[in-house]
């Protein structure tokens, strides 16, 4: 039932099948621009503060394993 | 370019660490002279035991508190296999090998060579503290490989 309500609220009945497509390609279009949209006020706040965890973990072990290099000479 | 200012940041971040390892492998290498600890010196596999100095292979004196320890190994054991240091020594080991590559650990010390048959390894260690020092194959040569074993024991003079 609402799958049928959710046709009818899309396409009201007399929309021939010409409109049909161009109701749906308008949609589609909307539905891009937005997603770009969103793209483009791309938030990179939480890549960076992973770009600086995952170096502040390569620096932690490369300096674990030095120590450990200099305490066994 | 557009480029947003955090990818900015992440590159010099990213291209800076890079120079540093890079200046301290150089450092490492060129000024300070460290080098593999198998470079370039070459044995015939199958004379070992007649060439020098793997022909008497063991621990030698050279005076003071200098040690060589010359080592074969061959699948699978360690010649010899009981060692005994003086606690204070530096030892020089020479590691080659007669058959596969072998690995040569000395456990909880930064003595760790892949013997590799027709290159000799060199490596200088230090062994201050009294005890036993277990030694491994870790490079899988066979099916006895992990039965490959050795022991270092540092003593007090």
């Amino acid at each position: 039932m609402k799958v049928k309500s959710l046709i009818y609220h899309l396409f009201p009945k007399g929309v021939s099948l010409m409109q049909k497509a161009e109701i749906l390609k308008q949609k589609t279009k909307i539905e891009d621009q937005s997603h770009v949209k969103i793209e483009d006020q791309s938030n990179l706040k939480g890549t960076l503060t992973f770009v600086f965890l995952l170096g502040a973990f390569i620096i932690v072990t490369w300096i674990g394993v030095y120590s450990l290099f200099l305490e066994r000479l | 370019m557009h480029m947003h200012k955090f990818e900015k940041i992440w590159l010099i971040f990213g291209i800076g660490i890079l120079l540093v390892f890079l200046t301290a492998v150089g450092v490492h290498a060129f000024y300070q002279g460290y080098q593999p600890p198998s470079c370039l010196v070459t044995i015939d596999p199958e004379k070992v035991d007649q060439t020098p100095p793997f022909d008497n292979p063991g621990l030698k004196h050279l005076g003071g508190n200098k040690y060589e320890l010359n080592i074969v190994t061959s699948a699978f054991a360690f010649t010899p296999n009981q060692i005994k240091i003086p606690a204070g020594a530096e030892v020089v080991f020479n590691v080659t090998s007669k058959d596969v590559v072998h690995g040569f650990e000395v456990v909880g010390t930064n003595v760790n060579l892949m013997v590799e048959p027709g290159f000799i390894n060199t490596y200088k260690a230090k062994f201050d503290k009294p005890g036993e020092y277990l030694i491994l194959c870790n490079e899988y040569c066979g099916a006895g490989h992990h039965m490959m074993n050795a022991k270092i024991e540092v003593v007090e003079q």
